[in-house]
């Protein structure tokens, strides 16, 4: 049995392990406003509020939600649509509950448009009729609109409650209670001891990258699970004389939305910011980037150029290898069987020269072609350069790094530096791009980076 | 479609069937825009003047039949341009290939033709070092010359007043000169602008409206309001809105006094299938005969508007107990209109919207992204009948058009879709569009409803040829191929450079 608030109203009932908080929205409580458009984390359709954050419902396991505040589009009034009415914003609808709930939390929240525009928050919500134009003008008509920042919303949540007999589940959820097992340990030592017993169990926490596409991953559904999300211990980041401390569940919008991190490491802040849309970036974490162990982190190439460390712990104690050496091979780390990532240590130094690039198909929503991340130290002129969907990990350039170091003002030449990559890079051809396009364009991030970049220091 | 499975199951089970499609079973199994191949061959004089044109078109049918006549036949229709040529040949073929099945999408293989037809324009210009504007205004169809099927267009719109409109509003002239800065300073950077101008027959092909014989009901209800009955399906475009606006303008009553009839064929007639652009167009027009019907019926004459019609289907109710009174509205050809199936000559549409884009980019060198800075979409659609609908239906057009231009692979993997999720069949975020700039000329349409003309699916024409226009101005490279992907263009701009 699990408790939490959907609309302001208390509810409890019993989930199952494979369920989503789409699937309990829609079929348990009633809730269809809330629309399942790819299941993958993609379109936003099912953007609901968890604890006063838009996030994907269909990437949120349903025990996740236990003693959390969940809002869907059924807490808003009708006064609250009407500016998304008059300009245009919906045609088919199938993206506009999404929409409007992505357009109230701005409307609510006008101070993040001081650093983001209305495009790129809504970037988290696709629509194929509109063109957009609606939309974003919708957004700004409900934020010119009288309720703008401090709206008191009626609340009626669906469910049990309701008169309606609840909705028949499609049959393919039916099918999909796994065989699998979930923990929820309420503190660390609880979670290392079940990690010790449990060699073969999956830590999850953000779920951004476990549950796409999950009602057709089966066998996903019979893994064990051992949920961190109760762990307070792990939440947030701190910032200390030498370091900035993240902790296991630290997010990209943690890091978005502290105005310290955009002036100290801002590499983090532009990275965070490319990593999906607000959905994603509210519920993915640092640590989870680094153990989901892609090749296009988005996240890791930044803290790899910042020289983080990994802070790993188990039964036995703790330990911290620096994320340089923390790749071993395609998906694979150096972590042993109980070991879970408790938290990353990010250097403060000062650097002269920090830039990212993240070659994605799209503006946002995407998975990265290709991306670079770079760094001079200030003070003894180190560089690091990192690449990502470059190599079966993320990885530094060494033979790059080297070519730098002798550079001094001038940058290398764009065939002097495709000859370094090679001998440090190894992209492939896959349904994302060529790996031809790859190691072309990582040699051009650089040669231009650099080329601006040394001319505006010289 | 889903709808004809549904209906099979239901058929075979005797009770009602729900079908949901997961987003990858969805992009697996619904038709595809056919791939096409174009070749244009044009004799043109000195001044860029059409001479003769000569082009093949062969669209990759897929493996079965489906729609690849039909939307062949509109792809050669449109082959030409809205140029005048006196000498055309256009042949075309769909083959039968291994691969998904192809269908009807947004355009109906005017798409394809108009990226031919407008590219091959700028190369044109090129070839004889001309001004592109310039060739298409000498060229575009004026009223009183033909299209290449012989149809003499005559309806009184301007194409070259809807180019140059777009040519104004997208400062083509005033962005050349400061994009030539631009580049000559910026090491990673190039801009460019495109120009397009087209065209795309409203409605169906020939004789397709006369086949479907369409028919609109309005019934007066005995409380005085009156409900349209039509099996025009509303999916997001403005259906009910417009049926509304139109029936309550043509009986000057208040829109609360309309009722829409939801879509189901126990009660509506048939109108035909909602494609084609066609709804407000014709069926609007439908719309309107069936409320002056209607009126008829209630003893009204043409002119009476207002409470007048509301008091007078109250009166009638009472008169005639448990009757209903219907007026019918049903499709009649507009005069003149000939089409030979087997000629192809004749009035293949009833009328033709006409287009003109400008689109303005940013090629980045290091990667070959192209970010679509300005775009501005002219159209002539002979009457809006909804400002915020017809708007909305360019600017979604446009968008669509955008991601088909820039990132809209389906690729293909042993004869099925091998990217069939959204992570990796890329379509637009609201972050990689600018505000698409919408303006509209109008030019009534005596057969449309109020004038109007079809609008719905020819935004989508433009972008593709107006952004590979604006690339190649930018990279000084011709794109021939849609979707212009970096790893694409890449290739294209670093061809002959030393590795």
């Amino acid at each position: 049995m699990i408790e939490l608030r959907v609309n302001g109203a208390p509810v409890t009932l019993e989930v199952d392990p494979a369920e989503r908080l789409l699937d309990v929205l829609r079929y348990r409580l009633d809730l269809t406003g809330t629309k399942e458009g790819c299941g993958e984390g993609e379109c936003g359709a099912c953007t609901v509020y968890l604890d006063g954050l838009p996030v994907d419902a269909c990437l949120v396991p349903a025990y996740q939600a236990e003693g959390r505040d969940v809002r869907t589009i059924e807490s808003l009034d009708e006064a609250e649509l009407a500016p998304f009415l008059r300009t245009g914003a919906t045609q088919c609808g199938a993206c506009t509950p999404g929409v409007v709930m992505t357009g109230a939390w701005i409307r609510d929240h006008p101070d993040v448009l001081e650093s983001h525009s209305i495009r790129e928050m809504m970037a988290g919500n696709l629509c194929r009729c509109t063109g957009y134009d609606g939309i974003i003008e919708g957004v700004e008509a409900a934020l010119a609109s009288p309720a703008s920042g401090r709206s008191e919303r009626p609340v009626h949540a669906g469910g049990p409650a309701s008169a309606d007999p609840p909705r028949a589940r499609p049959a393919a959820y039916a099918a999909v209670r796994g065989e699998g097992r979930v923990h929820r340990p309420a503190s660390l030592d609880e979670a290392l001891e079940l990690l010790a017993g449990l060699p073969d169990a999956v830590p999850i926490a953000g779920a951004t990258d476990l549950l796409v596409h999950w009602p057709e991953r089966l066998e996903a559904h019979d893994e064990t699970y051992v949920d961190l999300t109760r762990l307070d211990e792990l939440r947030g980041h701190t910032w200390a004389e030498d370091e900035l401390r993240l902790g296991g569940l630290s997010t990209y919008w943690d890091i978005v939305s502290d105005p310290r991190a955009e002036r100290e490491l801002p590499l983090l802040v532009e990275a965070a910011r490319q990593v999906g849309a607000i959905q994603i970036q509210a519920r993915g974490t640092w640590a989870g980037n680094i153990a989901n162990a892609s090749p296009a982190a988005d996240g890791v190439p930044v803290l790899m150029a910042y020289g983080a460390t990994v802070v790993l712990a188990s039964t036995d104690g703790e330990e911290e290898i620096p994320l340089d050496d923390f790749y071993l091979d395609y998906k694979r780390m150096r972590m042993r069987p109980g070991q879970l990532i408790v938290g990353l240590r990010v250097p403060r130094r000062r650097y002269d020269i920090a830039w990212f690039d993240k070659v994605g198909p799209r503006a946002a929503q995407a998975i990265a072609k290709v991306g670079v991340a770079v760094t001079r130290r200030a003070d003894e002129g180190g560089w690091r350069v990192v690449a990502n969907s470059a190599a079966p990990t993320v990885r530094r350039c060494p033979t790059v790094e080297a070519l730098l170091a002798e550079a001094e003002m001038d940058a290398p030449t764009l065939a002097s530096l495709e000859r370094a990559l090679a001998d440090d890079v190894s992209p492939i051809d896959d349904v994302r791009s060529k790996a031809e396009y790859r190691r072309k364009v990582l040699a051009r991030l650089l040669h231009f980076g650099l080329r601006r970049r040394l001319e505006d220091s010289a | 479609t889903i709808a004809a499975h549904a209906a099979l199951l239901a058929l075979a089970a005797d009770r009602p069937v729900k079908l949901v499609y997961e987003r990858p079973e969805d992009m697996a199994a619904t038709t595809k825009r056919h791939p096409a191949r174009i070749i244009h061959r044009t004799g043109v004089d000195a001044e860029g003047r059409l001479l003769a044109q000569d082009i093949e078109i062969r669209l990759d049918g897929g493996a079965y039949v489906t729609l690849s006549p039909v939307v062949l036949s509109r792809a050669c229709i449109h082959a030409a341009g809205p140029y005048a040529c006196d000498h055309v040949r256009i042949r075309g073929e769909a083959v039968l290939t291994n691969r998904v099945p192809y269908g009807a999408f947004r355009g109906f293989g005017n798409p394809q033709a108009c990226f031919g037809f407008e590219r091959h324009m700028d190369a044109i210009a090129e070839r004889l070092e001309l001004d592109p504007i310039e060739v298409r205004r000498k060229n575009l169809i004026r009223d009183g010359q033909t299209t290449a099927t012989g149809q003499v267009i005559e309806d009184g719109a301007d194409r070259v007043a809807v180019l140059d409109r777009a040519v104004a509003l997208g400062r083509v002239a005033e962005r050349r000169e400061t994009h030539a800065a631009f580049n000559a300073t910026h090491a990673d950077r190039r801009r460019g602008v495109g120009v397009v101008t087209y065209h795309h027959g409203a409605g169906f092909t020939g004789a397709g409206e006369v086949h479907l014989d369409s028919r609109v009901h309005a019934a007066g209800l005995p409380d005085g309001r009156v409900e349209v009955r039509a099996a025009s399906t509303e999916m997001g475009q403005g259906t009910i809105t417009v049926f509304t606006q139109l029936a309550a303008d043509r009986l000057g009553l208040p829109a609360g006094d309309i009722v829409i009839a939801t879509p189901d064929t126990h009660r509506v007639p048939d109108s035909g299938p909602t494609v084609a652009s066609r709804t407000a167009m014709i069926v609007g027009h439908l719309v309107e005969r069936a409320c002056d019907d209607l009126r008829r019926r209630v003893g009204l004459t043409s002119g009476a508007r207002g409470s007048i019609v509301r008091e007078a289907i109250r009166a009638w109710h009472e008169e005639h107990d448990r009757e209903a009174v219907v007026g019918v509205g049903r499709y009649e050809a507009p005069p003149g209109i000939e089409w030979d199936e087997t000629t192809y000559r004749g009035s293949a549409y009833g009328t033709f919207c006409w287009a003109a884009h400008v689109a303005e980019v940013e090629v980045d060198l290091r990667t070959f992204g192209v970010r679509v800075l300005d775009y501005v979409a002219v159209q002539e659609v002979g009457k809006v009948l909804n400002e915020v609908l017809a708007r909305g239906q360019i600017q979604g057009g446009v968008v669509q058009g955008i991601g088909w231009a820039l990132f809209e692979d389906c690729i293909d993997r042993d004869g099925r879709m091998g990217n069939p999720e959204l992570t990796n069949y890329i379509i637009p975020t609201s972050g990689d569009v600018p505000p698409i700039r919408v303006d509209f000329l109008e030019v009534p349409y005596p057969h449309g409803a109020q004038g109007s003309k079809g609008l719905g699916e020819f935004p989508l024409n433009g972008p593709p040829p107006a952004l590979a226009s604006a690339v190649a101005a930018a990279l000084d490279v011709q794109p021939t191929a849609i979707p212009m992907t970096p790893e694409r263009l890449m290739e294209l701009a670093l061809a002959g450079t030393p590795a």
